[in-house]
């Protein structure tokens, strides 16, 4: 059953190999000079002045938790789609009541603000 | 080949569920849940449940992990360490569930699991578990499930804007003011010159002026 797997297997482990080799020889032969700057996580443009127990905005959970909604929905709609000629018409009704549902939540969601950033 | 991957992958979910529990830092307890979320897609992957498997990988160790993320973001990582411990109370409790638990897989395992072992486990037939036949499980023996699954997220929408107003991430709503435009305004036709490049540079007097539709 692997064989079908193939494909995938040998392109992770050709990925992992590249960027394990490149990141070996860059300890191995890559010069180190450890300055300040660069010990820190972020290295180009302005010095950071994000600390480390810096608190994001609540609206970074809320447009994660919007995501989850309509990332299972898209999962709840993918085994109808596999199966809209088997069934024809009536899996399309119930994709669509589905799917209108989720829409008077996005209207929803949408109307209250909770897409707009701040 | 199989023994490989399985053995890479069940040391995976393992070193990540243990990871979980006993790394200090929130943000990495996050990636070892990512990575035991992984490993566990790929033990789905060798049951051939592909779908539950992409499933898996989408929704909990993509959109699930971020919203973890963002939570652990938003509480913060210092704060938990200086708070008090959970009292004698909540450590004893904690230990009592802990021990229903083990409890109940040892009774699940000893009673249905070892059986299983030495034998070719239960016959599914082909098929059993890809995207059409959970499709065709949606559309006949699960249909209502399927249909009350989107008023589920209809209402966990709900609860997450209320939520995060309350939190005062969402600072007015309908209830305190009045909606910008109505769903009747947004569904017609928009105004002359508007949203177009006229707005911003001022509409020319060489126009003409709109005729009535």
């Amino acid at each position: 059953m692997l064989r079908s797997y193939l494909p995938a297997i040998v392109f992770l482990a050709l990925g992992g190999i590249v960027g394990g080799t490149f990141a070996y020889l860059n300890t191995v032969i890559g010069p180190r000079r450890r300055i300040a700057s660069k010990t820190q996580p972020y290295e180009c443009g302005l010095p950071s002045e994000v600390k480390y127990g810096f608190r994001f905005g609540i609206s970074f959970y809320l447009i994660a938790m919007l995501f989850i909604l309509f990332d299972i929905e898209t999962i709840f709609l993918y085994p109808i789609a596999a199966e809209l000629r088997a069934f024809g018409a009536f899996a399309l009704y119930e994709a669509i009541t589905f799917v209108v549902l989720l829409f008077v939540a996005f209207v929803y969601v949408w109307r209250r603000g909770a897409l707009d950033w701040r | 080949m199989t023994y490989l991957i399985f053995f890479i992958a069940a040391i995976g979910t393992l070193a990540g569920a243990i990871g979980v529990i006993a790394l200090k830092d929130p943000f990495y307890c996050v990636l070892a849940l990512v990575v035991h979320l992984i490993s566990l897609a790929v033990l789905f992957m060798l049951l051939r449940a592909e779908f539950v498997a992409a499933a898996q990988v989408v929704v909990y160790a993509g959109a699930v992990m971020v919203l973890y993320i963002f939570v652990v973001s938003y509480i913060g990582g210092q704060n938990l360490s200086g708070s008090a411990g959970p009292g004698r109370a909540g450590t004893l409790a904690a230990f009592a569930c802990a021990g229903a638990l083990v409890a109940e897989l040892f009774i699940a395992v000893l009673g249905t699991g070892l059986k299983a072992v030495g034998t070719g486990g239960a016959h599914v037939a082909a098929g059993f578990g890809n995207p059409e036949s959970i499709g065709t499980l949606f559309l006949t023996k699960f249909l209502a499930p399927f249909e009350i699954a989107s008023y589920l997220l209809l209402l966990a929408a709900v609860g997450a804007v209320t939520l995060a107003r309350r939190r005062g991430g969402l600072d007015d709503g309908i209830e305190q003011r009045a909606p910008r435009i109505s769903v009747a305004e947004f569904m017609s036709a928009r105004p002359y010159y508007t949203g177009t490049q006229h707005e911003t540079l001022g509409r020319p007097e060489s126009l003409p002026e709109p005729t009535q539709r």
